[in-house]
């Protein structure tokens, strides 16, 4: 099946890290920037050296140990997509099948995570693009926002709050949807935001900037008090 | 609260929401075999358009080679009545 035999990385760099792999079920929090920086992303990082030399060279089991490493926060991250258990499994199957397709584009010089990550995020965009007839569908859920400004964010039911910050964020348009999930949700740095989405910084911060008017003006002409 | 508040006020909430658990590394396999039998599939079509085409052909030629008698001898008749 893997048929590629192009040499990338030498022994030096394949030394061997514990593997950590869980299949319980993981929070959202794992899976942000903290995580990369202390560390967590790259634990992996010669065993995934390894593993994609080995898939390229033709060894199956070597592609499903990456898959098996990466699916937990594969997982995190297309939940984000869609709520609905069916296609989230289908979206983290899909990135494993699009990651193993590009495989011989991956040169080894960022964390096996860091790449995944940018398939993801591809797969998850068009994803959103395909379905985005679906979006008239939501309405701004009030009720959910308006005893927001008095509580904590501990106050609040985790499965609720998602539920709410998806149907808030799926009444944008995918461009809007993605750049706020990546800057606001997952929190993460312009840089990064453009390193995921393959647009440029000021892309970024510009498409940020209007997303982020379009989220205002939904809140006011629902007649919820958005500060400025 | 402006948006950028609400979202990571939401976001932070929903950041303790455990994920449903998903394992796909058997299902990455079969769909990474079935593109291959997507690619074979229009050539089977071929083979059965053509095996389709070269049965009533087959036919044809036969009764043609029937109806025809023997070809050679038809020839041999042919040139014996042009050379006599």
């Amino acid at each position: 099946m893997v048929t590629g035999t192009r040499t990338l990385f030498s022994g030096s760099e394949l030394e061997s890290a514990h593997d950590g792999v869980s299949s319980t079920p993981r929070r959202l929090s794992d899976n942000g920037p903290s995580a990369m920086m202390n560390g967590g992303l790259t634990a992996h990082f010669p065993d995934d050296l390894r593993d994609v030399r080995d898939s390229l060279n033709g060894d199956g089991d070597a592609y499903t140990r990456l898959v098996e490493r990466h699916q937990g926060r594969v997982t995190d991250r297309m939940w984000r997509f869609t709520r609905d258990r069916f296609q989230h499994r289908e979206l983290v199957q899909e990135v494993f099948v699009q990651a193993f397709l590009s495989l011989p584009t991956y040169r080894g010089d960022a964390p096996f995570e860091h790449w995944i990550a940018r398939i993801s995020t591809r797969v998850g965009y068009r994803f959103w693009k395909k379905n985005e007839r679906e979006r008239p569908t939501y309405h701004v859920p009030i009720d959910e926002l308006e005893g927001l400004a008095t509580s904590e964010p501990e106050a609040l039911d985790p499965a609720s709050a998602a539920e709410t910050l998806h149907n808030l964020l799926g009444l944008l348009p995918p461009r809007d949807r993605l750049v706020l999930v990546l800057r606001y949700v997952e929190d993460r740095s312009v840089e990064e935001t453009a390193g995921l989405t393959g647009w440029t910084q000021t892309m970024v911060k510009v498409q940020a900037w209007r997303a982020r008017a379009k989220l205002k003006k939904l809140l006011q002409n629902s007649g919820l008090e958005v500060d400025r | 609260m402006n948006e950028v508040e609400i979202l990571r006020k939401l976001a932070a909430s929903a950041s303790r929401e455990a994920v449903p658990p998903v394992e796909v590394s058997s299902r990455v396999f079969a769909d990474l075999v079935r593109p291959n039998e997507d690619m074979s599939r229009p050539l089977v079509w071929v083979a059965a358009v053509s095996g389709a085409l070269a049965a009533p052909m087959a036919a044809l030629a036969l009764l043609t080679l029937d109806a025809w008698g023997n070809p050679m001898v038809e020839l041999m008749w042919f040139l014996d009545w042009m050379l006599l």
